[in-house]
């Protein structure tokens, strides 16, 4: 059984089909790349997954539970966290209280033990620690990226998707926070990340889809895809990079 | 039959006057953002200065003339002063739409009383063409034909400004997207500001033909308020065609209700404010 | 539980103004200050009020409408439960009857229209106000065939104590929604609601939760104030400006700390006695709607949060003088 796996899974806007009968499946401690041209799907697929919007037709199982039609703060609960492409944080609260949400609501008796001592261990190892009493709409983009994946991993999730967490930082920013999904992945959690940045999805991910006009077109190794015709297609027609 | 004709039609040509109230409102909610609960307001106080002119002996419809352009100036000032000093200090859409609609509160509050300690809370009411004519087995009265001809004909008149002119179309485009229009080159807090003028013009002219066909009084204004927004919720926000059915469909109900039992009318607009938000809050005309 | 553990000096900090000014309080029908019971009832109704609104719509950003309608429903509650001739429970009883009242049909409004966003939301509850209004108003003049009803007399003092347990109540949810997971939850819902909802916050519970608390609170303002008045009727019971004060006096005094709303509450529920007796009603009310649109426009944070600015710049040019 896999930890997570989507069966025809498909949701239209209007009459667009965003996303449209996508099998996927995730096994426990991968790192997996979820790639295509923008308005490709990759973002409504998280939705779905995370229970912001029902899949129709198609259903989602974790750990063999069917969640499609569960509210997204449940799915949360269960293991599955996620930022967002366009940071939401808590903008006026200070840094420790965006992480605390995910530690108090998320993780839900789950951490027994004290709650702000957790709460320092995640700052500090997203390395946000000397900025824990700002409010978070003071921070940089990239920091503010990183609070959410602190919030994200509060919650003691076992699936963490991460929404392009590098798009628009430096290069030093960059490989810092491929460090973070490296040292994440570690921790025994199983990351989903969406990504333009090509050289951090072919350097860390285990296994890249691909993803066009909704429709799943390549799935594979970081090798497998790069040589893929129907992917090399879809990015040639896009960029000529 | 006759009683199906008299709700009927009695009902059209009220909410030809709703019509009015609500392309009004639709215009400062939909377009500029704020929710003018003083809306109805304006539209008393148009209402008043028309019982007032009359009473010098001017024909009540001629202060249209005087109201729509005064009520313009007045709307495009207020939008220039607060409405954009609250937009510009507003961090985003959702923190100027809740504080527009707060100040907008004061604004009620302020004409309110104005027009309470000017003419007191007692209904006015005078008569103007209050001969009637029939149609087929009901009767009307000549000055609610009057007054729904002339909404719908301001309407119309509108509905061409804001299809065929550039102003218009620079409307139309704000009202999809105003930071995108303001990327094209439009003026977008002067057509924001144009727009407030012209739903305070229209409440103004509105107020002018409840005048001529009901009693008025200086506390009416939320009713038609909360009727329009009703209305502009059904007509689908910002479409000039939406509150144009929208008020005919209004019209229509709050007649018979108010036919069958006068003191729920507004009640029963409130159920299908209810109703539209639950099941289609982008409304009939919506996209 | 362990003693030592507790840091006294901090706690006796924060509770040791609260508890005079409380005393204070408890003590005032002793002074023999006849007009000052009065005047200080007006005071709480409009303090509770103003502190049950911000509860939910200061932490949010939902802006609420309804006061009026769950302040009626106290006041009809004390109508039906408290008339002056005939069967009449205790008022602890209506009280507690109108609190579960309020809660359920707050409860019930808030499931649907809580996932309204904006003006929506205002617009809604709002409509509330009028909707309850208009179906007392027909019930009664149409149905029953009587037009308003007598409620049994309370009082000064009892009014005043009744006001001031509920008071205490009030300030005592407050600060326990403040200091636990809940209110975290409730900012965390005003400043982004998805992101709140995909950490773990079942937002729709919180929201509604709170929203019917702070109606509960409300309607007992209600209940008591129907004590003071022998004859109520559907257009005292639901008067639309009990739903704007509240909101006015928090913007006013300002949402950012617990005392913003109470001195914005007193601030204008003294500013309306002075006109109410006076007969000039209706300049307050012009008072009011100028004093709201300048508050917005020049003064966002409120009272509370101009004097705190202003402390804070004071306090840096002393350490800047000191440093010098």
């Amino acid at each position: 059984m896999h930890l997570l796996e989507g069966k025809g899974v498909t949701i239209h806007f209007g009459g667009l089909a965003a996303v449209s009968d996508v099998d996927f499946y995730l096994d426990k401690g991968e790192v997996v790349g979820l790639i295509g041209p923008n308005g490709a799907g990759k973002t409504t697929l998280f939705n779905l997954v995370s229970g912001a919007l029902k899949p129709n037709p198609g259903e989602i199982l974790f750990k063999g539970k069917k969640i499609n039609r569960m509210p997204a703060y449940k799915i949360c609960r269960m293991g599955i966290a996620r930022t967002f492409q366009t940071v939401k944080i808590f903008g006026n609260m200070p840094v420790v209280d965006n992480v605390k949400i995910g530690l108090l609501f998320g993780a839900h008796g789950k951490i027994k033990k004290d709650t702000n001592a957790e709460v320092k261990n995640l700052l500090e190892f997203v390395g946000l620690d000397d900025v824990a009493n700002t409010p978070a709409r003071d921070l940089t983009l990239a920091h503010q990226k990183r609070i959410e994946v602190a919030r994200a991993l509060a919650t003691q999730p076992e699936i963490l998707l991460l929404d392009e967490i590098m798009a628009g930082l430096n290069p030093t920013e960059l490989v810092e926070a491929m460090e973070l999904v490296k040292k994440i992945q570690k921790k025994g959690v199983t990351v989903v990340m969406i990504e333009h940045v090509m050289k951090a999805i072919m350097g860390i991910c285990d296994r890249i889809t691909v993803l066009d006009y909704g429709k799943k077109i390549a799935e594979g190794t970081p090798q497998e895809i790069t040589t893929n015709k129907k992917v090399i297609e879809v990015y040639l027609g896009e960029s000529d990079a | 039959m006759a009683l199906f004709l008299n709700i009927f039609i009695g009902g059209l040509l009220i909410g030809g006057i709703y019509s009015l109230v609500s392309m009004g409102l639709s215009l400062q909610y939909g377009v500029a953002r704020v929710f003018n609960i003083a809306h109805g307001e304006f539209m008393m106080f148009g209402a008043f200065v028309t019982y007032w002119l009359q009473s010098l002996g001017v024909n009540p419809l001629i202060p249209t003339i005087v109201i729509a352009p005064l009520f313009f100036v007045v709307g495009f000032i207020l939008y220039r002063t607060v409405f954009t000093g609250i937009r510009v200090r507003s961090p985003n859409p959702g923190v100027f739409e809740s504080n527009g609609m707060l100040a907008a509160f004061g604004l009620y509050f302020i004409v309110q009383n104005i027009a309470v300690l000017i003419w007191g809370s007692t209904p006015y009411a005078f008569a103007y063409l209050n001969t009637s004519f029939g149609i087929g087995p009901s009767d009307f009265r000549v000055n609610r034909l009057v007054a729904a001809a002339f909404a719908v004909g301001i309407g119309l008149i509108f509905y061409l400004f804001l299809t065929s002119t550039r102003s218009g179309k620079a409307i139309r485009a704000a009202a999809q997207d105003s930071a995108t229009a303001g990327l094209m080159g439009v003026d977008i807090n002067f057509v924001l500001a144009l727009c407030f003028g012209f739903g305070a013009a229209m409440a103004g002219i509105a107020g002018t033909l409840i005048c001529i066909c009901y009693p008025i009084s200086t506390t009416m204004g939320l009713q038609y308020t909360v009727i329009a927004t009703v209305i502009i919720t059904l007509g689908g926000l910002g479409s000039i065609p939406g509150s144009f059915i929208g008020g005919l469909i209004i019209g229509i109900v709050y007649t018979a209700v108010n036919y069958w039992q006068p003191g729920l009318a507004v009640a029963a607009c409130y159920v299908i404010f209810i109703i539209l938000l639950l099941v289609r809050p982008k409304g009939i005309m919506g996209r | 539980m362990n003693l030592s553990n507790i840091n006294w000096k901090q706690l006796s900090k924060t509770f040791a103004a609260p508890l005079v000014i409380l005393l204070a309080l408890a003590l005032m029908p002793f002074y023999g200050w006849e007009y000052g019971v009065s005047l200080f009832s007006h005071f709480l109704i409009y303090i509770i009020l103003t502190v049950s609104w911000v509860m939910f719509s200061g932490a949010t950003g939902y802006i609420s409408l309804a006061t009026a309608a769950f302040y009626g429903i106290g006041i009809y509650s004390a109508a039906l439960l408290h008339p002056a001739t005939g069967f009449s429970l205790p008022l602890i009883a209506v009280i507690i009857v109108s609190a579960a009242a309020s809660f359920l049909v707050a409860f019930i409004v808030g499931a649907i229209t809580l996932r309204l966003k904006g003006i929506y939301f205002a617009m809604f509850t709002f409509g509330l106000v009028l909707l309850l209004f208009q179906v007392i108003n027909y019930v009664e003049t149409s149905i029953l065939g009587q037009r308003g009803r007598f409620v049994a007399l309370e009082s000064n003092e009892t009014i005043y104590y009744y006001l001031l347990g509920i008071f205490v109540v009030t300030m005592i949810v407050t600060f326990f929604i403040k200091n636990t997971k809940y209110g975290l939850a409730l900012r965390s819902i005003g400043e982004n609601e998805d992101a709140a909802a995909h950490s773990g916050v079942n937002v729709t519970m919180v929201k509604v939760l709170i929203f019917a608390v702070s109606a509960a609170l409300m309607s007992t303002v209600g209940v008591v104030m129907a004590t003071k008045t022998i004859y109520v009727d559907a257009s005292t019971a639901f008067n639309p400006m009990m739903s704007f004060s509240p909101a006015l006096m928090a913007i006013f005094g300002g949402m950012a700390n617990l005392y913003g709303p109470a001195v914005g509450a007193v601030i204008f529920s003294y500013v309306q006695e002075i006109l109410q007796t006076g007969n000039l009603n209706n300049y307050y009310m012009l008072i009011f709607g100028s004093i709201l649109i300048a508050t917005i426009l020049y003064m966002p944070q409120g009272l509370m949060g101009l004097i705190q600015n202003l402390w804070n710049r004071l306090k840096g040019a002393k350490r800047a003088l000191t440093r010098g």
